[in-house]
């Protein structure tokens, strides 16, 4: 095993937010799996609220909670979730949240479907639906283990290389500007203003400007 | 694997671990 020293600190904020929204969504999966465990403790079927009718079989104390904070706040949080860690390229659990879900309500199917609350042989009917579940949630798994312990293994914290922007080419240098410059020097030695030392001064003077520091 | 990456599967295998102990503190408040 490689180990290498993370070049930054981890961010706190970025922590903060990927701990908080995914024990959200673990704790809204944990609400549904738990939920779900006491309507099927009953039968599977219940009715809450002010109706004109009579409600049969009333359900426990919590089940809206369980079951509704569930579905909608796994949604929220999950979806949370999934937007920071990708948003930081952080390596993430997020492809376990769907199999989690399928395979824990399979376990209620079968444990249920195998031992009913009625007492009476096993639930066909639950057991399908468990084996629907189990591949529901088990298929995903198999394709959903090995990327993301990829992921995690090849996280170095490092950012994205950012494409260092290259030096724009310098413009070609023309001759023109050098021969202008000669050629005005030229005038002036063979007017007379400049003697043969200040003309060769002058003239170096212009040369050497044109090359390379 | 290096440090950043034990320590983002570790706080995460953390937040795992409460989420559950969450929902089920969440659960039994509620349904009592």
């Amino acid at each position: 095993m490689h180990i290498r020293a993370a070049p930054h600190p981890p961010p706190l904020r970025a922590s903060l937010w990927v701990f908080v929204t995914l024990a959200g969504a673990v704790c809204a999966l944990t609400l549904l799996f738990l939920g779900t465990r006491e309507v099927m403790a009953i039968g599977g079927a219940c009715a809450d609220g002010n109706a004109p009718y009579v409600i049969a079989r009333p359900c426990p104390k919590g089940t809206f909670v369980s079951v509704f904070g569930g579905v909608f706040g796994g949604l929220v949080c999950v979806g949370l979730y999934t937007l920071v860690t990708t948003q930081r390229r952080l390596p993430a659990l997020t492809g376990f949240v769907w199999p989690a879900l399928f395979l824990s309500l399979a376990w209620n199917f079968f444990e249920f479907g195998l031992r009913p609350p009625a007492g009476d042989g096993p639930v066909w009917a639950w057991l399908l639906t468990g084996v629907l579940f189990v591949a529901l949630g088990g298929v995903p798994l198999l394709f959903t283990v090995g990327p993301t312990l990829r992921a995690f293994a090849g996280f170095t914290g490092e950012a994205a290389p950012t494409p260092v922007r290259a030096r724009p080419p310098a413009p070609p240098r023309t001759a023109a500007p050098l021969v202008g410059a000669l050629e005005r020097l030229a005038e002036l030695h063979r007017a007379g203003v400049l003697d043969d030392a200040e003309f060769g001064a002058a003239r170096r003077r212009v040369l050497g400007e044109g090359e390379e520091p | 694997m290096g440090r950043a990456a034990g320590y983002w599967l570790l706080l995460q295998l953390a937040a795992v671990a409460a989420g559950i102990w969450a929902g089920a503190l969440v659960h039994r408040l509620v349904s009592t």
